[in-house]
C-alpha cells in the first residue's frame, strides 16, 4: 500500500482510571499464612516497630551552585539559608562538610575585616573583651536564622519539655525549646540540691519553629488548649525591645 | 538552575522478621506488598501501608539470594542456596514448583508478561555458572548460557521485550544476550572497576542501573550498553534503586561487614543517598542502619522505598509531603555540565 494517512476511526472516549492500590490483590482480606497464620489482623509489635524519626535535607548541594551560577557575587552567597548554618560560607551545612573549606576560608578572613562588620566591634568599650555571644543583640548574635517564636503561657507546674515537644512537633521543625523551670526549694526556700524531684515548671515557655507558618499554625491549634485541668494560651513571642 | 531545599521527615517502620544480613527486598508492581529475604533462608511479606507481617514462605534449606513477583502479583519465584529455586503462590504461601539446580542459585527473575523466567546459577561444586531459561507454565527448558569455569554471573535483568538478557559478569563487564540463541549482543568490557552488586531495570525499560562496590553506580542504555551516568560516591555501593516519578536515584553501601566493628557508625557511611538522576548531584541522605544496606528499592508508585541491612533489620520508609514537593527550577538556557558522565 502507498503512504497514505493510516485508518482509524474515533469511536469514543474511555477514562482508564487506576485503583488506588493493589490493583490485583488486596492483602487486607487475606488470611495471614507461614509464620504470621496465627496474628491478628494489623501489624504486631514482635514484628513491626516504628523507628525514631528521620529528619533529611534535600538540596541541590552547593558545588553545582556556583559552577552554573557564577555571575552570583561571592559576598552574595554568604547569605544566611534557614537551619543549619556553615561558618565558613553561611551556606545550609555543617561547617564540618563545607565545599569552601579550604579555599573560602581565607577570603572569609577578608571579609569579616569589612566596614559594617568594624562598626559592631567598635560600639565595644575600648580596651574590654566582650564574647562573641554578647555582642549585637544579647545573647542572640546576628548568624543565628530567623526563628519564629511563640510563647506558651499558663501551663501547669507538671510540665516537662519532651511533652511540650511532642504536642508541638506535630505542627512543624521545632528548632529550640525553653521551658522555664524553678529549681526545688526548701520550706526556708532554700535550693534543694541533688533533689530527686524534677524541677518545677513556671507556667510559660517558648518554643522556636524553623517556619513561620508552622508557628502561625501552632498559634491557631493550641491557643485556649486545654491541659492539665488548664487552658493554655498561645502567641507570638515578644522580644526586649518591643 | 536553582532549588529550594526542604527538609522532609520519615517515621520509618522497623521490621524485625530476620535474624541475619538481608539479602533482597523489593516491592511488587503495584507498591503494595514488599518481599524481604535473608542468609537465614527466611523470606517474608510485608504489607507497605500497614509495615505488618503478612506471611512466610517456608521450605527453603539455605540462604535465600533473590526472588521476584509477577507483574499480577500472584506468584514468586525464589532462588537460593539450597541449590533450587521455588515457585510459590503469593497468597498462600504454597510451594506450586521446585526447580533443582547443580549449584548455588543466586538470581530468578519473570519475563515481562510472566511467560518465561530465568534462574542465574554460580560457579561453586564444579559446575559452571550459567543462566537458565525456562518456560513458566510447562517448565520446559528454552535455553541455557553458559560461562567459562572462572566467570560468575552476578546479576541479570530481562532487557527489550524478553528478546534479550543482560548479565553482569564477575570480571565487572556487562553483557547482553539473546534469549533464544543464547549470541552476545553488545558488551561494556569497562563498566566498573570492581564487583557489579546490583543492577535495576528503569520503569520503562530503556536504561538500567548498576551499583558497583568500586564507589559508582551508572546508568546503562540497554541497546548498545552505552554508559549514561555515573554517581561517584565515597563508599562501596551495594544497592542502587530509581524513583521513576521524582527522577532521583536511590544508592545504599557502607563499608565492608567485615571492618564495621572497627569504625563509628557515621563513619561507616551506611546512609541511604538520594542523586539527582540527571544532574549526578547527591541531593540528600537518609541515615538509620546500623550496618551497610545490602538492598534497596524505591516503590514503583514512587511513595515508599525500603532498606535492607547487614544488621538484619528492615527499614521501611514512606516519603512525606515535603519529599514529594521538592523541585529543582531550571533556567531557561539551562545547559548541562560536560562532566556529568
Amino acid at each position: 500500500m502507498g503512504a497514505g494517512p493510516a485508518l482509524a476511526k474515533r469511536l469514543g472516549y474511555a477514562h482508564v482510571g487506576r485503583p488506588f492500590r493493589g490493583a490485583s490483590l488486596s492483602p487486607w482480606k487475606w488470611r495471614k499464612f507461614g509464620r504470621a497464620a496465627n496474628h491478628p489482623p494489623g501489624p504486631q509489635f514482635s514484628t513491626t516497630g516504628l523507628g525514631e524519626p528521620i529528619t533529611f535535607r534535600m538540596q541541590l548541594s552547593t558545588r553545582v551552585e556556583e559552577e552554573n551560577d557564577a555571575s552570583r557575587s561571592m559576598v552574595d552567597s554568604l547569605r544566611t539559608n534557614d537551619g543549619v548554618s556553615c561558618r565558613i560560607c553561611r551556606g545550609s551545612h555543617f561547617t564540618a562538610v563545607c565545599p569552601h573549606r579550604d579555599n573560602l576560608g581565607v577570603i572569609n578572613q577578608t571579609i569579616s575585616l569589612d566596614p559594617t562588620q568594624m562598626e559592631d566591634v567598635g560600639k565595644t568599650p575600648a580596651g574590654r573583651y566582650v564574647p562573641p555571644i554578647m555582642r549585637g543583640r544579647m545573647g542572640a548574635g546576628s548568624n543565628e536564622p530567623p526563628a519564629y517564636t511563640i510563647r506558651v503561657s499558663n501551663l501547669s507546674e507538671f510540665m516537662y519539655e519532651d511533652a511540650l515537644r511532642t504536642l508541638f512537633a506535630k505542627c512543624g521543625i521545632i528548632t529550640r525549646i525553653f521551658l522555664a523551670t524553678d529549681r526545688p526549694v526548701d520550706r526556708q526556700g532554700n535550693i534543694i540540691r541533688n533533689s530527686r524531684e524534677p524541677p518545677r515548671c513556671k507556667g510559660y515557655a517558648f518554643v522556636s519553629y524553623l517556619n513561620k507558618a508552622d508557628a502561625e499554625r501552632a498559634i491557631q491549634e493550641y491557643n485556649k488548649y486545654g491541659l492539665d485541668n488548664l487552658i493554655m494560651e498561645v502567641d507570638w513571642a515578644r522580644s526586649k525591645d518591643e | 538552575m536553582s532549588a529550594k531545599s526542604v527538609s522532609s521527615t520519615i517515621r520509618p517502620f522497623q521490621l524485625r522478621g530476620h535474624a541475619r544480613p538481608l539479602t533482597h527486598v523489593r516491592f511488587n508492581n503495584d507498591g503494595d506488598l514488599l518481599m524481604t529475604t535473608c542468609k537465614e533462608g527466611t523470606s517474608l511479606l510485608w504489607s507497605s501501608y500497614t509495615g505488618e507481617l503478612l506471611g512466610s514462605y517456608e521450605g527453603h534449606g539455605g540462604v535465600v539470594w533473590s526472588f521476584d513477583f509477577t507483574s499480577d502479583s500472584r506468584k514468586i519465584i525464589t532462588a537460593s542456596g539450597d541449590m533450587t529455586s521455588r515457585l510459590w503462590d503469593t497468597e498462600t504461601g504454597k510451594e506450586l514448583h521446585m526447580i533443582s539446580a547443580p549449584s548455588t542459585v543466586s538470581d530468578a527473575s519473570f519475563s515481562v508478561g510472566n511467560k518465561m523466567f530465568f534462574i542465574v546459577t554460580v560457579n561453586n561444586m564444579n559446575q559452571h555458572s550459567s543462566i537458565v531459561i525456562y518456560d513458566a507454565t510447562s517448565f520446559e527448558l528454552i535455553n541455557r548460557i553458559e560461562l567459562p569455569r572462572d566467570l560468575r554471573f552476578t546479576c541479570a535483568l530481562w532487557a527489550d521485550c524478553n528478546t534479550r538478557i543482560i548479565a553482569s559478569l564477575s570480571d565487572h563487564t556487562i553483557v547482553s544476550y539473546n534469549v533464544r540463541t543464547g549470541e552476545t549482543t553488545g558488551q561494556a568490557t569497562t563498566a566498573h572497576k570492581d564487583t557489579i552488586t546490583d543492577m535495576q531495570m528503569s520503569h520503562d525499560g530503556t536504561y538500567f542501573i548498576t551499583s558497583s562496590r568500586d564507589m559508582t553506580a551508572k546508568i546503562f542504555d540497554i541497546h548498545e550498553l552505552s554508559q549514561i551516568r555515573v554517581y561517584t560516591t565515597d563508599s562501596p555501593l551495594n544497592s542502587a534503586s530509581i524513583d521513576n516519578i521524582k527522577g532521583h536515584i536511590f544508592l545504599g553501601g557502607g563499608q565492608d561487614a567485615s571492618q564495621v566493628t572497627t569504625t563509628h557508625a557515621r563513619s561507616g557511611k551506611f546512609e541511604t543517598r538520594i542523586y539527582h538522576e540527571a544532574l549526578a548531584e547527591e541531593l540528600g541522605r537518609v541515615r538509620g542502619h546500623f550496618g551497610p544496606i545490602n538492598t534497596l528499592h524505591v516503590s514503583p508508585q514512587g511513595t515508599h522505598f525500603a532498606t535492607g541491612g547487614e544488621d538484619g533489620f528492615v527499614r521501611l520508609h514512606e516519603f512525606d509531603q515535603n519529599y514529594h514537593d521538592f523541585k529543582i527550577e531550571f533556567d531557561e538556557n539551562f545547559e548541562p555540565s560536560a562532566d556529568v558522565n
